[in-house]
């Protein structure tokens, strides 16, 4: 569908600088640095912002903090991947309080013809999003191992610590494997 | 023996944040109407202080994903009112333009996204692109405008960090505007089109009996400076806001609310009152679209605020496109300033209405106090009101069709309750004791 010479994949960080909301633009920055020329990487303040950016993609990632209650078996926080079109996604609670969420956003998309074949949609669970804040020390200590499981599937790696990331039937807890466990 | 009914809307949906909405009934006696605004507040005014004002811009704007340029725009008038600022007419002519380009993108969202699926009995705005799949097409055009107008004034298409106390960091090159004329005219005839569109929508008969609240300036359409007037006819300098409405704080919310001084009475912010106060001093086209889309002016029903944001649309195109053309890039960007203990005040227009700061700085040009008045704010009790006279009409269904009734009316008022805390779910209340 679209040319040689244009970015073919999207990924869009959403967020804002309200503690573990700030991921999704971390994540942005942190893909920018070893991004190749196949992937235009964008930062959202809002789900709606896609909108116009999704013309002429093959393929879409969008990373966004999640809000969802601990997970009290595991005492865990999770990375969620999930490949639209997903019950789970439709259902997801993001972070982002505004009505017209990413479900929304999708299937608009999706039922004006504007959505790329494949879209990935990676969910970071997250535990506070004061305003201002800094993202919590779990999340902090998860980053870059977020940063290396999103980078796997929008193109080349960058440079930084790699932390072997694990997939278990989608669900996926970086912050508690190793060196990073113990200091979250 | 008549029976209490309670109904709740627990989460309203098509609304910028979250909120809710209770209503308790005896029979048909309203007994109380409270729209609960529970996002958590964000504390952002005690944030601001000890901050160095410069940093105002930056972190107001962060207030609000949809209207960050409003907090912006306050926030620089406000300060610069402080410091003894007078910005250059090409610095207000850019802000002008910034402020365009938030309004069409804001108006757009909500008009076709949030606002016109009540229009066609449709859950979304996805179920109306499965029906009118062109004229929402269209809307997302012109709201990708205003975002790429905010790219190239404000630094990058979120949360802008080109605006500066005293003008911009950096005059925008002219090649940059210029690029966006096509799209922009293009813009005018669609929006002009959009507002044709929504003018055809059946309007419930709701007329009200508002005060309603806007900037009024003598030579144009007030964005960002003028006095603050009202459809009952005060006309106050913008100095005088406080003397003449309040913030108060209620139980059920954590929102302040808005009121007159005095009688205590609610108003009403937002297109609809800019239109009814200023709508001589609307672009041409927009004026004549104006006289043209069968409303008698003023117009005193909220529903109808849809077009209002249809002609401010194409208001807002006509004025970007005049400002593109003639601009020249200038120097200085930004009016030098020295700090000095002071205080100062400014109001601008928000996409949802009227939005008034007031700070206080000390000599080292340190935030020592920081009031922000957002306009959903100011229009929580107006919404109320409403509410109390619009459930006797839509009493006569089930819980479900009253609450969703309940909704269309708030979404009128397009809130942003993300803003407002420093917003819904719909709760009517027939407790069912007889």
């Amino acid at each position: 569908m679209s040319n040689t010479a244009r970015p073919r994949t999207l990924f869009v960080g959403i967020g804002s600088p309200h503690g573990d909301d700030r991921i999704g633009w971390l994540i942005a920055d942190a893909l920018q640095q070893g991004a190749g020329r196949d992937i235009d990487i964008r930062k959202a303040a809002t789900p709606s912002d896609l909108l116009d950016w999704l013309a002429d993609f093959d393929r879409l990632v969008v990373c966004d903090a999640c809000a969802t209650p601990l997970d009290k078996t595991t005492d865990s926080r999770a990375l969620h991947r999930w490949q639209w079109p997903t019950r789970e996604v439709a259902t997801l609670r993001s972070a982002n309080s505004h009505a017209f969420g990413l479900p929304q956003v999708l299937q608009l998309a999706e039922q004006l013809g504007t959505l790329p074949p494949v879209i990935i949609v990676f969910g970071v669970e997250g535990e506070c999003f004061d305003a201002f804040a800094e993202l919590s020390p779990r999340l902090a200590a998860a980053q870059d191992a977020i940063v290396q499981r999103i980078a796997a599937d929008v193109g080349p790696v960058p440079t930084g610590r790699m932390i072997e990331a694990e997939a278990n039937n989608g669900r996926w807890e970086p912050a508690l494997r190793g060196e990073d466990a113990r200091n979250a | 023996m008549a029976h209490t009914r309670t109904i709740k809307v627990e989460a309203l949906t098509r609304v910028e944040g979250e909120g809710g909405l209770y209503v308790r009934l005896d029979g048909d006696q309203i007994e109380d109407v409270q729209l609960s605004i529970y996002e958590p507040p964000r504390f952002f005014e005690a944030f601001l202080r000890g901050r160095p004002l410069e940093e105002v811009p930056d972190i107001t704007a962060r207030i609000c994903g949809i209207c960050p340029i409003a907090y912006q725009m306050s926030c620089v008038h406000a300060l610069e009112a402080a410091l003894g600022v007078t910005i250059s007419p090409e610095i207000r002519r850019l802000r002008r333009l910034l402020y365009c380009g938030e309004w069409i993108e804001s108006h757009a969202l909500h008009m076709h996204l949030l606002h016109a699926p009540d229009f066609f009995g449709v859950d979304s705005g996805i179920d109306l692109a499965e029906r009118y799949p062109d004229e929402v097409t269209r809307g997302l055009r012109l709201k990708k405008h205003g975002n790429e107008l905010l790219e190239v004034l404000g630094g990058r298409a979120i949360h802008p960090i080109n605006v500066a106390v005293g003008g911009f960091y950096k005059a925008p090159k002219k090649d940059d505007l210029l690029k966006l004329l096509p799209d922009f005219e293009w813009g005018l005839e669609a929006a002009i089109a959009t507002a044709r569109w929504v003018a055809t929508l059946d309007f419930p008969d709701f007329i009200r009996d508002y005060d309603m609240v806007a900037l009024q300036h003598p030579d144009e359409y007030a964005m960002n400076e003028g006095h603050v007037a009202s459809t009952a006819g005060r006309v106050v300098p913008i100095t005088e806001y406080e003397q003449h409405y309040e913030e108060f704080h209620v139980e059920h919310s954590t929102a302040l609310h808005s009121r007159r001084t005095g009688d205590h009475a609610s108003y009403h912010v937002g297109p609809l009152a800019r239109i009814n106060l200023n709508r001589e001093r609307l672009f041409p086209e927009a004026k004549e679209l104006a006289d043209e889309v069968g409303i008698d002016w003023p117009c005193w029903n909220p529903f109808q605020a849809i077009v209002a944001r249809g002609l401010e649309v194409v208001h807002a195109y006509e004025e970007a496109i005049a400002i593109i053309r003639d601009y020249k890039p200038f120097s200085p960007p930004r009016i030098p300033y020295e700090y000095r203990a002071s205080s100062g005040c400014a109001a601008t227009e928000a996409p949802r209405g009227l939005i008034y700061h007031r700070y206080e700085v000390d000599d080292e040009g340190k935030i020592t106090f920081a009031m922000i008045v957002p306009p959903t704010s100011q229009n929580q009790q107006q919404i109320e009101a409403d509410l109390r006279d619009w459930l006797p009409r839509i009493l006569n269904g089930d819980d479900a069709h009253t609450a969703l009734e309940c909704e269309r009316l708030v979404r009128c008022y397009d809130p942003c309750i993300s803003c407002s805390t420093h917003f819904l779910k719909l709760t009517v209340d027939r407790g069912e004791s007889s």
